[in-house]
């Protein structure tokens, strides 16, 4: 009762203090509580203290004094309120049951808060810090398992997705209950990722929540229960009960988990969407699912409409509306193989000229090319190599001839057969002037070409001149020689010298070949600057070209040493790792070389010299 | 040989930015020599820095306990990556070539040895340590000058009063930064902390209501604090002979910093403690403009939670150590002992360390208090002092942690007495409960936080720490 009463004078000085002690004066709710402070009093004389001061503060003589005089009962007061705090239960209570997670809580402070600011605050870097400390099982710390469940709703993706996909799963059941316990089904991305982990790691048992869920959460959290629904036999009806939703985003889930079934009952209903109304909502779940029974439905219904047209008798609205079908058909069946298939598409390879050329459908021909390349039979490559061989009759003088034909016949003809159908292009650019036709298709072909065989690439290297940290930087890489020398008629190799194509030149170049040597030697004498590409290729060609180590070392040193190879900010892999090899000999050299090499370039040198020094010790 | 492991260099760096430093620094191998000296005693090297020349770290255990660290880069922080970098080496496995010191770390050891050698023979011939003489006339200044800061406050505190808190606009509010100013040129920097703490209360943006009532609160604590510190100003102005106060926490409050040898004057200092930390937590405090570290700890003959601080300020707190949750036991010769009441600091110069054992744990056990009402008791003793720590830790024996229809959580001691376990500080505790096992929560000591939370008329309880028969489970850090 008096911790009451005391509460109440809290509320009124509290009441002051917002409104200031000048309008204590007087105050008449004060005034009513004084006389119980007063009959308090004549027991405890804390209560009596309490009055004397409440009197003071409602005196309407305080003036200027106010205050003082309510910070005095105020400070009292905070007091003696102080000693009546209550800690105790008041109704019954019950031991506490929680669900355990079988976890430690060992980590120290400085570990723990810095994933633990990663995971509460916002900003850049946080990914990395959260993924690293998984890896170094941080999360197996107790404190970090709510922290761990917050994730799902952090606003970047990664990280929610990290913690859907890896940190929750990775406490196995036991996280279930936790999780359950503050699921809401009728909540958005957060409650959907959480039920993800409530399938995945409860198994059986929670089945049923994910049914409930399926049934009655948001759109997002229905959409999700939907897809884990997928896999068991038990719920296919259903999935195959929601495939016929009024709502599309709902039909489409419920596709996409009956595309994980090899049941007749999936089967049926994913055939029957792709060939009704809902073709769009199903396409993507046909083209995953691996039923067989569908999947051979599709390359009959395939096979009928291929065949269909045969006859020619189709107007040309009908043909229209046949290829549209076609092409979803093969959409649907695109990488996946069956002895239908493959029976289907030999046939359109046998009759190559009517659908790639008189009915114009490239993609059914070349998706069917494509197809039967891979089979590796002979029949099939004889019917592959007669046409590729129509379609160089088709081509020839078209735009598409140096190009895209030439990269369609690489695999398929003979290496002297591609040279005679499109060398010729090459032998009549010498010829012709340079504003010609031709040599505008020759310049096509050998830009093809070098796409093809010059490739760079930015990648990681180790970086060895500064104690193996990682870095980043082009590398350019060309096909191993047995390969080219397999595939390519020789004769390639003069023509490109004679176009002056330096880069084709050097991946095509073979030991033993002279005009190609001195060619490149020359190239690498003409433009020796480290900075720009062009001496990394030289230097390649030469290797590839199998010039003697004397001769290619030389050369090397005459190209660091040259006034002109100045300004390289850092030397290309291929290029470094030759000048690696240089024999201590050329030390001085290189040596002398050095302050024209700055930069990263100019520690590769210094390490190029350390190598030198340190095998001449040796 | 010396034996190092990689978690007490993790201890010796600054914070966890420099264990990652220093730990990249050796395994991208940046140490392009690494060193001993012939009899063992220093660990040398050469660090690939950003300049030209290497970096030369070491690290000398010419004095086991107190190994000397140094290194030639510009770094402010102590000890720099490099020389983290070099014990990670070592610790590692890594090879160590027997080599000569070099000329310049010579050098510096023997000035050191010099300077030790100095002071011991200055310890032997027992020169005492010249008695501190006081500025008679200049500490008469200063409580002058504090007592004139002590007006100051209370005037700024009576016009704010008078006026309503509930009006106050943006000029009122300069005034009163203006004021945190003065404290400062006043000598009371304690005076400094608690205007701020009032500041930001009363700048607060959101829930206003709470804020009015912390405020009132912040007011009470503020005119206790005027009022006891004159009475202890004019004291001391009476008779300038007086020793400070080592008895309550005034001095501290008024902005003294105690010396080490000022407390073992006042009889504060015990020998031989065995000290266990049951917590730790670090947070930033706004109102000091600092970060602080906070260890709990208890002193193991007398039960006794004891609190250490460090305070870092917001611009060295990059370059200090940053303090860590400590997993040993220390063995502390001389522990210091500030004045206070039922948690008071501590401060040690020196300990040596042993792993905890599970004995540790029945140790401890049996310290923690059994009647939840003789606690309750001794806490409401300490909060009803304005200028008490309002957040008394103490180690409570629970049989139960048990709860009501409402969901609220308490533990219960073998009367049947309960507490109620509510979060306190801002890194909340309690939502743990329910992840941990039977074992950690019945029959258990349970390290907790008191708060008297005055709106609703509250007395909870933070768990910060459970022991069990096995094991320490820290719920906080």
């Amino acid at each position: 009762m008096s911790q009451a009463l005391l509460m109440e004078l809290n509320e009124e000085i509290r009441r002051l203090y917002i409104a200031g002690s000048d309008l204590a004066a007087g105050d008449y709710r004060l005034k009513r509580l004084l006389p119980s402070f007063e009959q308090l009093g004549e027991r405890a004389p804390v209560f009596k203290k309490l009055g004397e001061g409440i009197a003071a503060l409602i005196d309407e003589g305080a003036g200027t004094d106010t205050a003082r005089r309510l910070q005095d009962v105020n400070l009292l007061l905070q007091s003696v309120l102080r000693t009546q705090g209550k800690g105790a239960a008041e109704g019954e209570t019950a031991p506490l049951r929680t669900q355990p997670v079988r976890l430690e809580a060992n980590l120290s402070y400085r570990k723990l808060s810095a994933v633990r600011t990663a995971l509460t605050t916002r900003g850049g870097g946080r990914h990395e810090v959260i993924v690293e400390a998984f890896r170094e099982g941080l999360f197996r710390d107790v404190r970090l398992v709510p922290l761990a469940i917050e994730a799902l709703n952090d606003p970047y993706v990664e990280i929610a997705e990290f913690a859907m996909n890896d940190i929750l799963p990775s406490y196995g059941p036991d996280i279930v209950p936790h999780l359950l316990e503050s699921f809401r089904p009728d909540g958005g991305k957060l409650e959907a990722r959480k039920l993800t982990v409530i399938a995945r790691n409860g198994g059986k048992d929670v089945l049923d929540v994910v049914h409930k869920a399926s049934v009655s959460g948001s759109d997002e959290v229905r959409t999700t229960a939907i897809r884990l629904l997928a896999g068991h036999p038990e719920y296919e009806q259903v999935l195959l009960d929601f495939s016929r939703d009024k709502k599309k985003s709902i039909r489409e889930a419920a596709f996409q988990a009956l595309a994980a079934s090899d049941r007749e009952s999936a089967a049926e209903r994913l055939y029957e969407a792709f060939t009704g109304k809902d073709r769009e909502a199903v396409s993507s779940s046909v083209m995953q699912s691996r039923s067989e029974l569908l999947n051979g439905w599709l390359v009959r219904d395939l096979s009928e409409l291929v065949a269909s047209v045969r006859e020619g008798t189709a107007s040309q609205e009908e043909m229209a509306n046949v290829w549209n079908e076609v092409r979803r058909y093969i959409w649907a069946l695109h990488q996946k193989t069956s002895p239908e298939l493959g029976r289907l598409y030999m046939d359109v390879m046998r009759n190559y000229k009517l659908y790639m050329y008189k009915l114009g459908w490239a993609f059914l021909a070349n998706e069917a090319m494509a197809y039967i390349q891979h089979e590796h039979s002979e029949e099939g490559r004889q019917l592959v190599r007669a046409a590729v061989e129509l379609d160089l009759k088709k081509h020839a003088q078209t735009a598409s001839f140096a190009r895209d034909l030439f990269k369609k016949a690489l695999p398929v003809l003979p290496p002297e057969r591609l040279f005679e159908a499109f060398g010729t292009i090459l032998e009549e650019r010498a010829k012709a002037s340079s504003l010609s036709r031709s040599a505008n298709e020759a310049k096509q072909l050998m830009d093809t070409i070098e796409d093809m065989v010059v490739i760079r690439r930015y990648r990681e290297i180790e970086q060895i001149w500064s104690y193996g940290e990682t870095g980043y930087t082009y590398h350019v890489e060309m096909p191993p020689q047995e390969e080219l020398a397999g595939k390519w008629d020789p004769r390639w190799l003069d023509h490109f010298i004679a176009l002056d194509r330096m880069a084709l030149v050097s991946a095509f170049a073979r030991p033993g070949h002279a005009e190609a040597a001195s060619y490149l030697l020359d190239k690498l004498k003409r433009s020796p600057e480290f900075r720009n590409r062009f001496a990394n290729l030289a230097v390649m060609g030469l290797v590839r070209a199998g010039v003697s180590g004397e001769e290619l070392h030389e050369a090397l040193v005459r190209a660091v040493e040259d006034e002109r190879n100045t300004e390289c900010r850092e030397i290309e892999p291929f290029l470094f790792d030759q000048l690696c090899r240089l024999p201590a000999s050329y030390a001085d050299r290189s040596r002398a070389a050095l302050p024209k090499f700055g930069s990263v370039s100019g520690e590769q040198l210094e390490y190029v010299l350390k190598t030198m020094e340190s095998s001449n010790r040796s | 040989m010396i034996e190092i492991t990689e978690t007490w260099i993790d201890s010796l760096a600054p914070n966890s930015a420099a264990i990652k430093n220093g730990r990249d620094l050796n395994k991208k191998g940046k140490f392009t020599g690494l060193h001993r000296s012939e009899d063992g005693q220093v660990l040398f090297g050469e660090c690939q820095g950003s300049g030209k020349t290497p970096y030369m770290p070491s690290a000398d255990f010419v004095t086991p306990d107190k190994p000397v660290m140094r290194c030639s880069c510009p770094s402010r922080q102590f000890p720099c990556k490099h020389v983290l970098g070099l014990l990670y080496a070592y610790a590692e496995g890594k090879p160590f070539t027997a080599a000569q010191i070099p000329d310049d770390l010579a050098a510096k050891r023997e000035k050191a040895e010099k300077r030790e050698e100095k002071k011991a023979k200055e310890a032997a011939a027992g020169t005492p340590a010249k008695p501190k003489k006081t500025n008679k006339a200049a500490l008469k200044k200063k409580i002058l000058a504090q007592l004139e800061g002590l007006e100051l406050l209370e005037k700024l505190t009576h016009s704010l009063i008078r006026r309503g808190l509930g009006t106050l606009d943006a000029k009122e509010l300069k005034a009163v930064q203006e004021h945190v100013k003065q404290m400062g040129s006043h000598y009371l920097s304690g005076a400094q902390i608690q205007l701020r703490k009032l500041h930001l209360l009363l700048s607060a943006k959101e829930d206003r209501e709470d804020a009015y009532s912390r405020a009132a609160e912040q007011l009470a604590v503020i005119h206790a604090f005027i009022k006891k510190g004159r009475a202890h100003l004019d004291a001391r102005l009476e008779d300038p002979e007086l020793a400070p106060d080592h008895e309550s926490t005034i001095e501290e409050w008024l902005g003294h910093a105690w010396q080490l040898t000022e407390l073992k004057e006042a009889g504060l200092a015990g020998s031989d403690a065995e000290l266990i930390q049951l917590s730790f937590i670090s947070y930033d405090d706004v109102s000091r403009q600092e970060f602080v570290d906070c260890g709990y700890w208890m002193q193991m003959d007398t039960g006794e939670i004891h609190f250490t601080v460090q305070y870092r300020p917001y611009r060295a707190a990059k370059l200090m150590r940053e303090d860590d949750s400590f997993f040993e036991v220390a063995a502390v010769p001389e522990l210091y002992r500030y004045p206070g009441d039922l948690n008071r600091r501590v401060r040690y110069e020196s300990f040596a360390s042993r792993p905890l054992t599970e004995s540790d744990m029945g140790r401890i056990r049996r310290h923690a208090a059994a009647s939840f009402a003789e606690v309750v008791k001794k806490v409401k003793n300490q909060l009803k002092n304005p200028l008490g720590d309002p957040n008394p830790v103490v180690l409570l024996r629970a049989e139960n942690i048990v709860t009501d229809s409402n969901g609220r959580i308490f533990i219960a001691d073998a009367q049947g007495e309960t507490l109620e376990l509510r979060d306190v500080l801002a890194d909340g505790t309690v939502h743990l409960l329910k992840y941990l096992a039977e074992e950690h929560l019945r029959d258990v000591a349970l390290l907790g936080m008191f708060n008297h939370e005055m709106r609703s008329g509250r007395l909870v309880v933070q768990p910060l720490s459970i022991i069990n028969e096995r094991e320490l489970v820290r719920l906080l850090y």
